[in-house]
């Protein structure tokens, strides 16, 4: 048989790239979009005129109101104090109950598995009811504690950092062992130290979950003043784009409205949009981590 | 033998490991096991007031009425087409996104082209339903600009119940199929490279070298990916879909999950809504041992090659 012809191989090759761009293209759209509606001219936007680039003399009306919008602000702070702390909840959590699991010789590690493992095949949406009425009934409705520890763990993860864990040298435990050290002081001097980048990818995971849920917060919290910006952003932008009532304080906008809301997608997506190069390759590592090990 | 037993267990606090334990298992038996045995109220005329001590049994009562009404046949195939729809797009979507990224040869292009794609998945529901919304809207939205532009008359995407499955489909597709892709691409980077310089040499073109190559190669993970998607099907996301649908299409877009958040958080009928996500925690758990069972035969038995 021949060699592939080089011109075919050239062929492919640009065909190739050509779909990837197409693709990338589809996928960057609509964040183009966003961002120019929402430095565009109000009425431009309205008339529907925009469709890559802003149209008419630039204009940050959209974001001059939302930056005097009491309600993004809170939301925003409340934001980011769930992350946060949130967080901080799951890692702490996930951590208490990987440790002990990885120990080898620990005698509840069979119960501890099945009890955890267990819950992952229970469904959402089985769950829902009964879980909003246990919330109800520890009178934990409407307070921000709910949020942050109904959901302090996820099975996955903690199943991850145990596989993590368990890779370390069991010598390192018996000489610290030997040398008097509590479980405690290996957990916290020697493990969680040598675990950066496994905390960081299940962290960063855990963190984007908190970001971006709304579901939950809308149920459990009906004061405002709780609210993340999930929630705001979801009755300003959603809600108002079928047709109901929008926010009375950002109604005022006006010809504003269309700017307003694509301002708000931008203002809520900036963070994320940010950091992401960064984290990028954690969030990699993490996709793969459950499957390299079977 | 004993005595080594014996040191090994001194070097173990079991007591330590336990009081590490005590908030994990607290919080697990507080809102996961509680709400578990709180599925008794599908069972009763469970009311707020007298608690599921003294609310009255009722049997299969509120299963009865759910299987009985209009609800049941529709929820039930929104929830399939919905699954089936993301099984035929959504599934092979990350399969053909990781082939062609892996055909990328130009290392910065390459990188560059998996952060765009992978872009989307950080975003979340609300943001993404938000912009589908807006560009989707007759008014203001984009895309009937276009259609305008070409002349053609303008749609009201989001009030006609034929184009929710399409459009549910189509977000899902721009939004995870970066993510999914990532699995793939695992795959194929081992895949052995002298095997494609063998083909090369064997005059393989760049489609017989994807036909027997790549494929082969990617396979096992692709067989093991549908069945566990397959397992899945009915556990469709459902906060996205909530975010989509309103009231006048709701005879397509009404799925399990969004009927019980209706009928048990917005109407507070907590024993129907109940029965209701009952019954398909029933199915979906079904449909995934059978799933997995089947899935680790085939990695048990591809591991022998």
């Amino acid at each position: 048989m021949n060699r592939p012809s080089g011109k075919m191989e050239l062929f492919w090759t640009i065909a190739v790239a050509a779909a990837v761009i197409l693709i990338c293209a589809v996928m960057l759209y609509p964040f183009l979009f966003t961002i120019s509606a929402s430095i565009s001219d109000p009425d431009m936007v309205i008339r529907n005129q925009v469709t890559f680039f802003p149209k008419g003399p630039l204009s940050f009306e959209g974001y001059k109101i939302l930056f005097r919008n009491e309600r993004i602000w809170q939301g925003y702070a409340n934001t980011i104090f769930y992350t946060l702390f949130g967080t901080g909840v799951n890692l702490a959590i996930t951590i208490l109950a990987a440790y002990p699991m990885s120990r080898r010789g620990f005698n509840g590690y069979r119960f501890i598995n099945i009890f955890i493992s267990l819950t992952m095949f229970i469904s959402a949406t089985g769950m829902m009811i009964p879980l909003f009425l246990v919330v109800r009934g520890l009178h934990m409705l409407d307070t921000r504690l709910a949020l942050l520890i109904v959901f302090a763990a996820f099975p996955y993860y903690i199943i991850l950092l145990r596989s993590f864990f368990q890779q370390m040298p069991e010598e390192m435990f018996e000489a610290a062992r030997l040398d008097g050290a509590s479980e405690f002081t290996i957990l916290l001097k020697i493990v969680l130290p040598l675990s950066g980048a496994a905390l960081a990818t299940i962290g960063l995971y855990y963190g984007i979950n908190r970001w971006n849920g709304y579901f939950w917060a809308m149920i459990f919290l009906r004061d405002e003043t709780k609210q993340p910006l999930q929630v705001v952003l979801r009755e300003l932008i959603v809600l108002a784009s079928m047709g109901e009532e929008m926010d009375a304080s950002l109604n005022r906008g006006g010809s504003n409205a269309e700017v307003i809301k694509y301002g708000a997608i931008v203002l809520a997506t900036l963070p994320i949009a940010v950091i992401y190069p960064f984290i990028q390759k954690y969030f990699v590592k993490g996709a793969t981590l459950g499957s390299v090990k079977g | 033998m004993t005595r080594n037993k014996l040191k090994k267990k001194s070097l173990i606090n079991q007591r330590e490991l336990w009081i590490m334990l005590i908030p994990v298992i607290l919080y697990f038996a507080l809102f996961k096991y509680l709400p578990m045995g709180g599925v008794i109220i599908a069972f009763q005329r469970y009311s707020p007031f007298r608690g599921v001590a003294g609310s009255p049994w009722v049997g299969l009562e509120y299963f009865r009425q759910f299987f009985s009404s209009i609800y049941f046949g529709r929820v039930l195939r929104n929830t399939l087409m919905i699954g089936l729809f993301d099984l035929a797009f959504g599934f092979p979507a990350p399969i053909i996104l990781a082939l062609l990224l892996n055909g990328i040869q130009n290392k910065p292009f390459k990188k560059a082209t998996q952060t765009v794609t992978l872009l989307p998945h950080f975003v979340s529901y609300v943001v993404v339903a938000g912009i589908a919304l807006n560009m989707l809207s007759p008014s203001t939205g984009v895309i009937n600009a276009f259609r305008m532009k070409l002349g053609l008359e303008s749609i009201y995407f989001m009030q006609e119940s034929k184009y929710f499955w399409g459009i549910f489909t189509s977000l899902r597709i721009i939004k995870e199929s970066g993510f999914s892709a990532i699995i793939y691409l695992a795959a194929l980077t081992a895949i052995d490279p002298t095997l494609y310089e063998a083909a090369r040499c064997d005059g393989a073109s760049r489609p017989q070298q994807l036909r027997h190559v790549t494929l082969p190669g990617i396979i096992p993970t692709i067989v093991i990916m549908f069945i566990i998607k397959v397992g899945k099907i009915i556990s469709i996301s459902f906060e996205q879909v909530l975010l989509l649908q309103n009231d006048v299409i709701l005879d397509t877009s009404e799925v399990i999950s969004t009927l019980v958040y209706r009928r048990g958080l917005v109407n507070a009928d907590y024993s129907y809504a109940t029965a209701v996500g009952l019954f398909e925690t029933f199915v979906a758990l079904v449909l995934v041992l059978s799933s997995n069972a089947i899935a680790r035969r085939m990695k048990s038995e591809s591991s022998l090659w």
